[in-house]
């Protein structure tokens, strides 16, 4: 999947969720706590490539991402944002992908930062 | 691959020097990475940019050549006018020597206002130096 045409990008800030407004290339970001102004739901697929931290506090900065609805997120998908830098996920950096989830919105995609965490998600939408 | 450079040539980039407490924008001049031009403000810089009229632009890495704490490397488009808008949220710290290199890619997108493309620009404001790995893919 990857070429030169990048991915898409979203930008989380200090313990909210921030959700895609749009999926082709993300300048713009909601943070809210409302599933409903995501433009990457329901029923997608959506591959996370990794994480870019910017901000943060330090021992104990996390940042998740993840499927939403109103039952939560998928579980697991967490991790360490306690120092700046760009951390690629999954295999060789070709991250992991969100299938549609049954219990919940489809691949309603967003990023989570715990507080003081700023954070931009990698991701790309694959159908 | 739909862009138009073989996969594996490499991409473009620009270099941007800080003069110390002065805010400096810098944009890609030449395909040779050795177009950095102070600044932004007058219109005529802006039409010179290699990201003219772009509609998209992706960026590879961001490297920090010359680290100065508190300072920022902010990614930005020109309109224009000249005038400099920043993209929300991306403003790299230039606190240590390091390379920002973004999983898959950071595409920006030229908004939807018809005065914008995705002509790219980096801004710092203190004396920080830094280098932007780049391809133009639309």
């Amino acid at each position: 999947m990857f070429d030169s045409d990048g991915c898409a990008w979203t930008l989380g800030i200090d313990g909210d969720e921030a959700f895609p407004t749009d999926y082709q290339g993300g300048s713009t970001t909601t943070n809210t706590s409302s599933i409903l102004v995501t433009t990457v739901a329901p029923k997608s697929i959506v591959q996370i490539l990794g994480y870019t931290v910017l901000v943060t506090p330090g021992a104990g900065g996390t940042v998740g991402f993840g499927a939403h609805s109103t039952a939560g997120q998928l579980s697991g998908m967490t991790f360490p944002a306690e120092a700046i830098g760009c951390y690629p996920i999954g295999e060789e950096g070709q991250g992991h992908v969100i299938l549609n989830h049954a219990a919940q919105n489809g691949s309603n995609t967003h990023i989570k930062c715990s507080a003081g965490v700023t954070a931009i998600m990698h991701w790309r939408r694959l159908q | 691959m739909s862009n138009t450079l073989a996969s594996g040539a490499g991409s473009m980039w620009w270099g941007h020097a800080g003069t110390g407490a002065a805010t400096r924008y810098s944009f890609p001049l030449s395909s040779l990475g050795t177009g950095t031009t102070p600044n932004v403000s007058a219109a005529v810089e802006h039409a010179t940019s290699l990201l003219y009229l772009a509609r998209a632009a992706v960026v590879y890495s961001i490297t920090i050549t010359v680290a100065a704490a508190g300072d920022t490397a902010t990614l930005g488009l020109v309109d224009a006018a000249g005038t400099f808008t920043a993209l929300p949220g991306l403003a790299f710290p230039c606190d240590a020597a390091i390379t920002w290199r973004f999983p898959g890619g950071l595409r920006i997108m030229a908004p939807a206002a018809a005065t914008l493309s995705a002509n790219l620009a980096v801004k710092t404001t203190g004396a920080s130096s830094v280098t932007v790995s780049y391809r133009k893919v639309a």
